[in-house]
This record gives C-alpha cells, structure tokens and sequence, in this order.
C-alpha cells in the first residue's frame, strides 16, 4: 500500500493537555500554527515512539528532547491517569481503493513521587490498530508489526517526524570525521537486504549442524575434547561478535553525546567570552591563566616522574643490589626450573630427568615446585647489578618551581574568588563547569569502550585462527570439509552482494541529497555522501563539513531526512526558523516531493513559508490543560 | 522545482529497492556455479541430511 496520507492526531491527558489537529482532505497540505511552548515537538515526540516501539518495549521508552526517557502523565494531579495517542491515516493499495487505519497507544499510571527521576508509575500500555472501521482490529504487538511490514514506518520515524532537534543531530554527525560510522550505519540497516542476511544465517546454521553430527559421532575422548574446544571457541566468537556490535553502537551514542556536549559547551563560552560584562571577562581571563599554570604544574611534576630513575644516587644502587642478593639468596627461591620440564612430567607422570614413574607424593611435590617457580624474568632480575648514573635531579630547583607555580595557582584563585558575579553569570560558568565534568566523563567512557573494541578485535582474530586450526586438525570434520568450504565461498558471494549494493545504494542517496540541495539552494551548491567521508556540503565544486553555513548545513540535514525516509508524507516542526533566505525554496521543495506536508510553526513562519506549503486557510492550535 | 517522482511520493527507496533486486539477481545468476548456495536458493538444505549435501557436492566437483 502506498500514498499514505495522514488526516488526525489527537492526544489525550499528555502531561495533564489535550491536543486535535484534524489536517486537510487527501491531496491538500496542512499548516498548523503553534506558539512556542504549546506541543509541536510533543506531536512529533509521540508520533515517532508510537510508529518506532512496539507494545511490549513501549513502557520506560518515550523520550522528550534531552529528557531520555521522559514522562507522559500529569505531576500535578494525584490518582490514576491516561495518556492516548491516536493516529489516523489511510492508504491506497495497488487498485487505488483507500483503506483507513486507526491507531491508538493508551499509557496508564500515575504520578508517583517514590520513583525518581520520572516520578511516575506507568502500569501498562496497550496498542489497537482498527482497520477500515472495524471490518479488522489488531491489539498489543501486532499492531507495531502490521505498520512496520505494510508501511515501514518503523524505518523511518526519525525522519518523516522531523524537527530541529533532529536536524541538529543530523547537522553535528556530518560536521565530525568521527560520526561516518553513525552515519553509514543508518544508511546501511537502509540498504540491508533481509534475504541476504536469511541466506547467511541458514548457511551458518548448517555450519553448526555439520559441528554438531561430527561431535555425536566422535567415539574418541580426545577428538571428544577437541570438539568441545572447537564448540566453545565458536561460541566465544558469538560472544565476542555480539560484544563488539554492541560496544560500537555504544562508541556511536556517546560520540553524538559528546558532539552535542561540545557544541552546547561552545556557546556557553561565546556567552561567556562576548558578554559585555566587564567582571565576567576578567573572571575568564584569570581562569584561562589559571588553565595554562594547571597545564605547567602537571608537565613538571609529571617529568619527575617520568625521569624517576634520577631519585635514586649510586649509593641507593648499592643498597638496592644488596636486598636483590639477599632476596635471591635467602629469599627460598629455588633455582630456576623450566616451567615445560614440569609440565611435562605431569602430564606424562614419569620424572623426565631419572625416568622413574611418579607417585601419587611425588606428583603433588612437583605441582607445589610449579607454584614456586619464580618466572624467568624475575631470575634475570634478581641476577642483575643495578647501575645508577650520578643522579641529574636538581630536587631544589624542581621544587622551588613547582612552589611558584601552586603560588601563582592559588594567586589566580583568590582573583577569581574576589570577582563578584550576578547570578546569570554564576549560572554560566556553573554550567561550563557542569558541562566540563560531562564531557571529561564522556571522554573517559569512550576511551574505554575504544580500548574494549581493540580488545575484542584481538580476541576474535585469535579465536578465528584457533578455530581455524581446530578444525584442521578434527578428523571428524574431515569428510565434511568440502561442506565447510563450501559454507565460506557461499558467504563471502552473498557478501559481495551486499557490499555492491551497499556502494550503489550510498551513490543513490548521495545523488537524492544533492539534488535536493541544489533545489533548495541553488545550483552552485551540491552534496556528496561517500562511505569514505560521510556527508559533506559542496560549493562550486569543493566540498567540506563546514561548507554553506548554518542555513546551508540545515538545509543538507532536511534533504539527509527525505533520503532517509521511505514514506510519501512529512510532519515538520518549525522549520524555517533558521533557513534564512532558502525558507521559499524549502517549502516548494517540500511540497513538490511530498504527498502531504503537515507543518507545524510559529506564527512567524507563516510569511513566505507556510503560505507556500497550503493555501488554505490555516488552523490554530489552542493546547489545553485540562 | 524539481521533483523525485511523478506521484509525490519519495521515490528514493523504489531505486534502493531496484538495485537491490538487480544485484540480488545478478548474485542467484552468478550463484548456479556455486551449488551449495544453488541448494540454499532451491530451500532444499533443510531437508537434506549432511551426508546428502556432501555427496552431493563431491558429486559436483567431479563434473
């Protein structure tokens, strides 16, 4: 079905208000005007958890600009509460008979002040789909199911719901090298064909099938064990697979977090640095200053530590070779057995010096021996002569300049305590403090999972090779090899194929933005999205992430959300806010490649954008609490 | 003003769609030089023992 056109969006008991926007007929736009603060970025909010999580992950899953998850119910009100969504659209099928469809989300709870941060208890949330009037009624997570399949709108919920928060979002991960891979990865779970990925699951399960038959023939222990080893280190690269996916998409979330923290970060210093505010000014420069003495004071005291080998004189030397001695001597260690010599006679329980077989004595005295061998490298240690090079460290002076930089430090700090601020100010720097603290904590968990990819990545190559070797040496796998051959040649194929048209797919996406842009602003700018570089602005012919401007960069975020879309209408939020002079050619734009546009916006957009979009008359939106 | 299809309708996934079918076809041609993947396309693999599915790829190199 096709030619989806939305005709009510009516929202009951959200946060105690109550919301109807009934659009035009099919085949007309509609605008709505909604003064700031009155529920448009509500309406798409709603409409992207309903279209985006089925039933049973819809509790705990509703968020609200930066508040993620946010609330639905009333804090004001006490007792048992209602929040319904409901959602009427219709569609024509392949005979271009209309059908209507009735989709209603129904949160229930109540306000609850033991249950932080939301302070709301939701009991249950309950989905009906009526379609044509009742002649079929869905209800729980088919619902979410039938829209998904029939109309996609799960895909695409981000993008046919677009407002600018979202064309924020879009704006940073094409401004940042580092955001590609986010980037890709929508355009890449776009172009995933399902029956590729079918074909590469059953080829993997007859993987198994063949581990499995050749594990139940295995009469042998130690091909026994063998298999079971195989068994398990194919399960770890599961593991360690499904680790790294999530990991990466965790890297991905916190970059755009982080992306966001910077920017926001950003402005609050330009508050800071353009104030007008003598006091403020001067406040900034001290703390820069005390920035920069922060920055000294750490070099210095990390190069004493990093030249540490100068703390210690030629005598320390002598001191510290004499306890090696003592240690080496008294210290019962015994003298340096080879770990293989043990371990072989262990295993082979004979003594590989005299040849005697072991007894059961004999046995645990060597395993305790095992326990007591010190590692190679502390005996080369304990042998070695400490050699200290008359020391270069001049304590005095190190320590005199450390002293005058904590001096200066504290200098700085009584300055910047002596500044009195107004309140707006304090807010500012409290803020830019506030902000530090999450970036720096951002930063860390990023290094962190970073690490934890590198790891991962380690493990299973190591485990590939180990399985690999494995499987070689299985005889039981032997005959079924060619099978296991075949399996990897049929894999890689069906990988070919997926990276071919992933490549076409990111060139059709790429031409779709660029003709978008240069509709909206003109044929001298351009767009271009590669796997290599992610989403980039072109002005005659060069292109750059910092290429067009704000208004130009918001402009490439709207044509990035209509390629990411794969449904005929879109429901904007206050677009043309920023545009600037494109604000005509956007709404022409929007009207020529959409079967419906349903703009919610100021009354300040109704000059040159929202006349453009319809013609009609348009409607008022009064949001009611109740 | 230019427009992405005649109808209104975004017609971007059409074309994704499209090529997706092309290399999808492209690969079950290419896939009758690869008999295991010409088994997996016929939905035979499920009802095969693995002895069949070996058998059956030995018999196929020899040809």
């Amino acid at each position: 079905m096709n030619s989806i056109h939305f005709s009510l969006i009516k929202v009951a008991g959200y946060r105690g208000r109550n919301f109807t926007l009934k659009t035009n007929p099919r085949g007309q736009n509609t605008v709505f005007i909604m003064d700031g603060n009155t529920g448009k970025t509500t309406i798409i909010e709603l409409l992207r958890w309903c279209f985006g999580h089925r039933e049973r992950e819809a509790n705990g899953t509703f968020k609200h600009m930066w508040a993620n998850p946010a609330h639905l119910l009333d804090d004001t009100k006490e007792g048992h509460q209602t929040c319904e969504v409901t959602i009427q659209f219709s569609a024509l099928d392949d005979q271009k008979h209309e059908h209507f469809f009735q989709l209603e989300r129904v949160a229930e709870g109540q306000h609850d002040d033991t249950r932080p941060p939301l302070n709301e208890n939701i009991s249950s949330v309950k989905d009906t789909l009526e379609i044509d009037h009742g002649i079929s009624v869905l209800t729980g997570d088919a619902v979410f199911d039938y829209v998904s399949q029939e109309f996609r709108f799960n895909e695409c919920a981000e993008y046919f719901c677009f407002d600018g928060e979202k064309a924020r979002e879009v704006m940073q991960l094409a401004s940042d090298s580092k955001n590609i891979n986010t980037l890709l990865a929508l355009v890449n779970r776009r172009t995933t064909h399902p029956k590729l990925e079918e074909y590469k699951q059953r080829l993997n399960g007859l993987g198994e099938r063949v581990l499995e038959e050749a594990k139940a023939r295995i009469t042998d222990r130690a091909l026994e064990l063998n298999m079971s080893k195989l068994n398990g280190i194919l399960g770890d690269i599961r593991l360690a697979e499904n680790q790294l996916n999530s990991f990466d998409n965790e890297v991905d979330v916190c970059r755009l977090a982080l992306s966001r923290l910077e920017d926001e970060r950003q402005q609050t210093q330009n508050q800071i640095t353009t104030t007008k505010v003598n006091e403020l000014v001067e406040r900034n420069k001290y703390e820069v200053e005390k920035k920069i003495v922060a920055e000294r004071l750490s070099r210095e005291r990390d190069s004493i530590y990093e030249n540490s080998e100068d703390w210690i004189s030629a005598s320390t030397a002598d001191e510290i070779n004499q306890i090696k001695m003592q240690v080496k001597e008294k210290g019962k260690l015994p003298e340096p057995y080879r770990r293989d010599l043990i371990e072989t006679c262990l295993a082979c329980r004979k003594c590989e010096i005299c040849g005697r077989p072991l007894d059961k004595t004999s046995e645990e005295r060597i395993k305790k021996l095992e326990l007591q061998v010190a590692p190679h490298s502390v005996q080369v240690f304990l042998s070695s002569n400490l050699l200290i090079s008359p020391s270069s460290l001049n304590a005095e002076s190190k320590y005199n300049s450390i002293m005058k930089l904590v001096a200066q430090s504290d200098l700085l700090d009584v300055k910047i305590k002596g500044i009195k601020l107004s309140e707006k100010d304090t807010e500012l720097i409290a803020k830019r403090e506030s902000l530090d603290k999450q970036i720096s904590a951002l930063n860390a968990q990023i290094a962190t999972l970073e690490r934890d990819i590198g790891d991962r990545k380690m493990w299973i190559t190591d485990l590939k090779g180990k399985a690999k070797e494995l499987q070689e040496k299985s005889e039981a796998l032997k005959e079924n090899k060619i099978i296991l051959d075949k399996i990897d040649e049929s894999i890689k194929i069906i990988e070919d194929a997926e990276e071919k048209i992933k490549n076409k797919a990111t060139e059709i996406i790429s031409s779709v933005i660029s003709e978008g842009v240069s509709s909206i602003l003109g044929t001298k700018f351009s767009a271009r999205f590669t796997q290599a570089e992610g989403l980039m602005l072109g002005e005659d012919g060069f292109y750059g992430t910092e290429k067009g401007g704000y208004s130009g960069r918001l402009v490439l975020s709207y044509c990035f959300a209509e390629a990411m879309t794969v449904v005929g209408p879109i429901i904007v939020d206050t677009p043309a806010g920023n545009i600037g002079t494109p604000r005509e050619n956007l709404a022409s734009h929007l009207v020529a490649n959409h079967n419906q546009v349903v703009l919610l916006c100021l009354p300040t957009e109704l000059t040159n954008f929202a006349n453009i979009i319809s013609q009609k008359e348009p409607i008022t939106i009064n949001n009611m609490k109740m | 003003m230019r427009r992405l299809g005649h109808d209104k309708q975004v017609v971007i996934q059409k074309r994704i769609d499209e090529v997706m079918k092309e290399e999808f076809d492209k690969m079950i041609k290419e896939s009758s030089k690869d008999p295991l993947l010409r088994l997996l396309l016929e939905g035979r693999i499920a009802s095969m023992s693995i002895k069949e599915i070996r058998d059956h790829l030995k018999g196929k190199e020899h040809e």
